[in-house]
Order: structure tokens, then sequence, then C-alpha cells
């Protein structure tokens, strides 16, 4: 279900690149996914497959760079890992309240064929 | 040819969701967008609310269902200053894009607030802003004390957290404290506030907040609430 939502969003974004790009086919797509987005790559990969069918990006392999949670302890600036989504610093014990990464939802690249000029 | 390229991908959205949010500003509108599982209570909340509120504050609804109008006749029975029922078709949440036609000629100048009831689910409606000032996000007792573990991102965007249902404790093996407790694993300082829309327990609480925050909007406060990235 989520993923489905995503990948909807992620072929207008794919449509839009390969405009401003001059790309007629998408052969590849890197997308980088923060931990936080609870996404599943195998599930990300099914919903392409199928969603993408008659779009510019048919058959075009997805991949998904999954980012690690990370926050800074605002006592002891500290960045750390954030473990099973328990925001608190594991040294100091304090609130982690400023996430530095692992909410990203980013495509990163494309590859493609550029079509022939006219 | 590889590009090389920085998008986000509900960036879409995100636009969609700052027109929504600065037709908001021009009226001063405080909104919510309020969300939960199934069942939890949240059209229940709502009716229950708009009764206890009458004549105190001019409420909106916007309703998001797959299927149905039910939950806009309930809340239009219980006093909704102005109804609005999407529904999504198959879509498991509303995104800013379903809410932009909505608005289109609503009163919104007469309205104090504006709560947009969400699909039941917990997972989508968190990913896709709408223009809110706050996401409030309702839990059942009978939930069990896991959800904010499996749906982080859920419980972290809210800025309160209703527990619901707390008329049925006694017949619970669940203790209150152990879901507050991981409510706050997930967002430290989250605000709880225990309530039960059968039996009003706890809800002048929920009234006083939802006062507190109209009068903020209303003399101008920038929004409280965040946005998807920290």
């Amino acid at each position: 279900m989520h993923e489905t939502s995503i990948i909807e969003e992620l072929l207008e974004v794919v449509r839009r690149t390969a405009e401003e790009n001059g790309l007629v086919r998408v052969t590849g797509l890197v997308v980088r996914a923060g931990e936080m987005r609870a996404v599943v790559p195998e599930l990300m990969r099914e919903a392409f497959a199928v969603m993408s069918r008659d779009t510019v990006a048919e058959g075009a392999a997805l991949e998904i760079e999954l980012v690690p949670l990370k926050a800074r302890c605002r006592a002891c600036q500290r960045v750390v890992r954030v473990q099973q989504f328990a925001f608190f610093c594991p040294r100091c014990g304090q609130a982690l309240s400023e996430i530095v990464s692992g909410k990203e939802l980013d495509l990163v690249q494309v590859t493609g064929d550029k079509g022939d000029s006219p | 040819m590889k590009v090389t390229v920085l998008k986000d991908i509900l960036d879409a959205n995100h636009q969609v969701a700052a027109q929504n949010r600065a037709l908001f500003d021009r009226h001063r509108l405080l909104v919510l967008n309020l969300m939960s599982s199934p069942g939890a209570g949240k059209t229940a909340l709502l009716e229950r609310t708009l009764r206890d509120l009458r004549g105190k504050l001019r409420i909106g609804v916007i309703e998001g269902d797959i299927q149905t109008t039910l939950d806009a006749r309930r809340v239009e029975r219980a006093g909704a200053a102005w109804v609005h029922q999407i529904n999504t078709r198959g879509a498991c949440h509303l995104d800013a894009g379903m809410i932009a036609p909505a608005l289109v000629g609503a009163p919104l100048g007469r309205l104090d607030a504006l709560v947009i009831e969400n699909v039941g689910n917990l997972v989508c409606p968190a990913e896709f802003v709408v223009g809110e000032d706050h996401k409030v996000v309702l839990a059942a007792v009978t939930e069990g004390e896991d959800k904010p573990a499996k749906y982080p991102l859920m419980f972290r965007e809210s800025s309160l957290l209703l527990v619901n249902k707390i008329d049925l404790l006694p017949h619970l093996d669940i203790e209150l404290s152990a879901i507050h407790k991981a409510a706050r694993r997930v967002h430290p300082g989250l605000r709880i506030l225990d309530i039960s829309c059968r039996t009003g327990e706890g809800l002048p609480a929920f009234y006083e907040w939802l006062t507190s925050q109209v009068q903020r909007r209303r003399q101008g406060a920038k929004r409280g609430g965040k946005r998807t990235r920290a």
C-alpha cells in the first residue's frame, strides 16, 4: 500500500526528469530512502514493475539505497545512530530532537537513452 | 546516459500543500490533520467535540474515506459548520491535491478550525502533508502499545497523541503508562491526552488545547506543525 503510493509519485518525478533531459527511455533509477520512511525495497521493486508499464520507465531497474536513521544529541553534540526508533542518546540518555539523516525520499540518479536528434 | 539529480519524490505534494497552506494563512484558520487506524474513534471524537463545543467554536470538517458518505452525515448531524466528503476511490490516504479542490468555495472565513479526517491508516497519511498546522494521531487503548514502534513516522510527525477508549481499560491487560512510554520513545516530549469519547473523560483538556491553538492562529502565530523533513 505504502510502497504503491510512493511509486505513483516517483513515476511522475521520473517522467519530468526524462523530459527535461531528453530521455526517450529510462533504463535505471536510483532512489535514496531514509530508514524512517520504512520502505521495503522488494515491495518497491514489485510495485514499480507493475506500475511503470506503458511509461517511459517500463522495465527500468530500480535500485534503492537505504539511509540509516541518525540524530544529533543536543547535550553531548554527538551524532548517533537511532536504534529501533528509540530517540534517546545511548551515551547521555537525553532525548534526540534533531534528525540528521534517515527521512530522505529522493530520486538521485536516472539512466536512460537519448532520442535521435531530428 | 546517466543523469545525476536530487529530487524529493514527494515534492509535487509539498507544492500543492504550500498552496493550501497559503489559503489557510489568509484566513488565519487552524487546520488539523486527524489520523488513526480504522475504528480508533476519529469520527466519534469529532461528533463529541462538535456537540460539546457548539456555540463556542465553528468547526468545519473534511472527511476522507475510500467509499461512502456515512461519516460526513454523522458530523453534519453533530453540528459541523461546514462538511465536505472526499471519496478517495481506493487510495489509502488524502494528499494535498485532493484537499485543494475541496477548498474552492469553502466558507473558510466563517470557520475557527478545519479538521481533516484522514483515511484510517497509520502509514501513508503520515507521508503526505496537506497544509495542516498539526497532525493529531488518535490511538485506542485496544490497539496495544506497539503501534508507535511499528509506525514511527506517524507518531514522530504528530503534535498531539490522543489515547482513546480509556473507559475500556478495566477489561484489558494493558497499562496506559506503557502506551505513553512507547509513544515517547519515538517522540520524546510528545503531548499526550487520555480520553474517552464515550464517557467524555479527558475531553476538556483536548478542548482547551484546541481552543488555545485556534487563538494562537488567530493572533497570527506561525505554524506550530512540522514539515515532513526535520
